[in-house]
């Protein structure tokens, strides 16, 4: 099976003198909902800017459903949906018509744009704020219409940064509901995220990154087992110490 | 900390960030604003000249004051207070709330006295046309003058005061009275009214200066305040964004739902995308205003002046401000992840910029154009009006990025 995401030998960051991310390999399945944990400043958010296309590696390169940025970029960026850890929306339109721009960006007909606004409106609980503009929308609010506009494109791939931030506990509970419908429809999402225990209960695999490195990947068990710790126990167990281990 | 040297360094720091883009504005806009000048002198010199020359009747002598009021009270209601307030005060100096007069003094101070500069610099430019019209002597403007300038003295502490108000609806009520009774006073005094009206527009000052004291307030309304200055900083981009493309600008937008139907015209398309998004970014910015505002002031002065070559100037003029004013759109949306997270190509949104730029400018300059049927010959009008859209093409290309 293709991967909708696949990274090889990637080294990347903002100076080639000082690479972030070092020898990145990763990949991302159809149906599947991959974990992307570390703790801050480890390289999580410049890993997604350079699956995006933000930044460009130094060495290594980037697929998306086969596409590189380089050579195939409207193919690369029609690809993928990212939903940034800070909403970044147009302060002149309100929610409606982000759902509408994002639906005629993607190609989407018409009447399904319509028939999925609606029903995402409905599931984020945003319906009466259909007509209000960006501009005066609450956090939380302006992080449901970036959801709301990523899922309404369904693309083959979601980049996720820190979508529970700012999220009531219902809203929450639509995102997970959500992204579990989008992973039994054949997409692939990576999705980081500082709570582990939400992620343990959704995601299939997990990458654990530590200072710009992979310092294991898999299954829930292969995590365990690359921490060294005995079958049974948790992923936010074997996080800390894949983490804290090669701190001290 | 000290609040007074606070706010110092926030003007220090806020003028050496905008004094180099004065050298795009003189180097882009220096000849038109100096043509502009020569015509504005131009038109007061024959008014003037006018008021000197005619008869007693003329009905120059009624519009006159209430032309000069209408402008001085918009003079005397403008009271500016840049404050430089930031979202981080919320946090680090509204503990500090109770000692901000002293940060507030520098703003009070420096407002109060371009306010009032702004005030006599319009009642100088009047007086030669009291003297002219005949509406009293030299002794009885100078009273009028001290009377106006201490009004203004009274509504720029008034004006601070209204910052204060808890409630929105408390702050239009003052101002729509402050506007009648500012217009009421002006022509009274402009027009050499004596007696019962004076005395009566002295009792509604009075009066609004006590009820000042009425309105629920808070020490220092903080979100109005943010809210003041986000768009007194949103103003001044406006106006160097029309000779240079600014960095990180920061655009206020309104819904302005009366605009919808023309927005509906545009077709649920993939490659309409932007344009979609174009429109209604131009529709609801400020810069749609600004260029309404464009257009109306070319269709009064063309009315104004209504000679053939004057009509063709003022045309030129305005289809040029109209044009740098929607040049404004190529510098929407510069954050880099807006671009890297759309599914189109970067050619598409560049070509529906210009093709929503030059759209509108090409109705504006046509709409500027219906006058000049009515100034000049139709040969004329029909030349100049085809100049004034090939000026949009000529426009909406590309232009240079603000180094500054």
């Amino acid at each position: 099976m293709q991967p909708v995401l696949n990274i090889r030998d990637m080294v990347g960051g903002y100076s080639r003198k000082r690479p972030v991310l070092q020898q990145i390999n990763v990949k991302v399945y159809p149906g599947e909902l991959v974990g992307l944990i570390g703790l801050n400043g480890a390289g999580k958010s410049t890993l997604m800017k350079h699956v995006i296309g933000l930044l460009q590696p130094h060495e290594g390169d980037v697929e998306v459903c086969g596409h590189r940025l380089t050579t195939d970029t409207e193919a690369y960026r029609s690809s993928f949906a990212f939903v940034p850890e800070s909403p970044v929306l147009y302060d002149e339109l309100s929610v409606w018509e982000h759902l509408e721009w994002t639906a005629m960006a993607y190609g989407v007909e018409k009447r399904e744009f319509e028939s999925r606004a609606e029903r995402l409106l409905d599931r984020f609980r945003m319906s009466k704020e259909r007509a209000k503009f960006a501009g005066h929308l609450s956090k939380g609010m302006r992080q449901k219409v970036m959801l709301m506009s990523a899922f309404m494109a369904k693309p083959p791939l979601y980049i996720v940064d820190e979508p529970f931030l700012g999220l009531d506990p219902l809203a929450i509970q639509a995102l997970l509901e959500q992204m579990r419908e989008e992973k039994l429809a054949g997409s692939g999402l990576i999705v980081s995220s500082h709570m582990l225990s939400m992620l343990e209960t959704y995601c299939d695999r997990y990458l654990v990154l530590h200072d710009g490195v992979v310092v294991a990947q898999g299954t829930a068990e292969d995590i365990i087992a690359a921490a060294g710790l005995p079958n049974g126990r948790r992923v936010e167990e074997a996080f800390f110490t894949l983490v804290g281990g090669r701190g001290e | 900390m000290k609040l007074e040297g606070l706010w110092q360094k926030r003007r220090e720091t806020y003028l050496r960030r905008v004094m180099p883009y004065w050298r795009y504005v003189m180097s882009s806009g220096g000849v038109a604003m100096g043509f502009a000048v020569i015509l504005a002198i131009q038109g007061y010199a024959s008014l003037l000249n006018r008021a000197r020359t005619a008869d007693v009747g003329d009905p120059l002598f009624a519009w006159l004051p209430l032309g000069a009021a209408v402008i001085l009270a918009a003079v005397m209601l403008w009271n500016r207070a840049r404050t430089y307030i930031m979202q981080a005060d919320l946090v680090f100096l509204l503990r500090m709330e109770s000692g901000m007069k002293d940060y507030f003094r520098g703003a009070w101070r420096s407002g109060l006295s371009v306010s009032l500069a702004a005030a006599a610099a319009v009642l100088a430019l009047y007086w030669p046309l009291y003297g002219a019209a005949d509406y009293g002597s030299a002794g009885q403007y100078a009273a009028v003058c001290a009377a106006l300038l201490a009004l203004k003295a009274l509504l720029y502490y008034g004006a601070w005061r209204e910052r204060q108000f808890r409630y929105r609806s408390d702050r239009a009520l003052f101002t729509s009275v402050k506007w009648m009774a500012a217009l009421a006073t002006a022509y009274a005094l402009l027009g050499g009214v004596e007696g019962f009206a004076v005395v009566w527009s002295g009792a509604i000052w009075l009066a609004y200066a006590l009820a000042l004291r009425v309105p629920t307030s808070y020490r220092v309304h903080w979100e109005h305040l943010l809210e003041e200055e986000r768009r007194t900083a949103a103003l001044h981009e406006a106006w160097f964004c029309l000779f240079i493309d600014l960095p990180g600008r920061t655009e206020t937008y309104k819904p302005r739902s009366y605009l919808n139907g023309w927005l509906k015209l545009i077709r649920y398309r993939k490659d309409n995308a932007y344009v979609y998004l174009y429109w209604r970014t131009l529709l609801r910015s400020s810069m749609f205003m600004i260029a309404l505002r464009i257009v109306i002031l070319e269709l009064l002065m063309v009315w104004v002046f209504p000679y053939p070559w004057a009509a063709v100037f003022i045309y030129i003029l305005f289809c040029w401000m109209l044009a740098l004013q929607l040049r404004g759109l190529q510098s929407v949306w510069t954050e880099p992840l807006l671009a890297a997270m759309s599914p189109l190509p970067a050619a598409l949104r560049s070509r529906s910029q210009r093709k929503v730029q030059r759209a509108a400018n090409v109705i504006g300059a046509l709409v500027m154009g219906i006058p000049l049927l009515f100034a000049a010959t139709p040969l004329l009008a029909a030349v100049f009006a085809a100049l004034g859209i090939a000026s949009a093409l000529l426009f909406s290309r590309p232009r240079r990025t603000a180094s500054a």
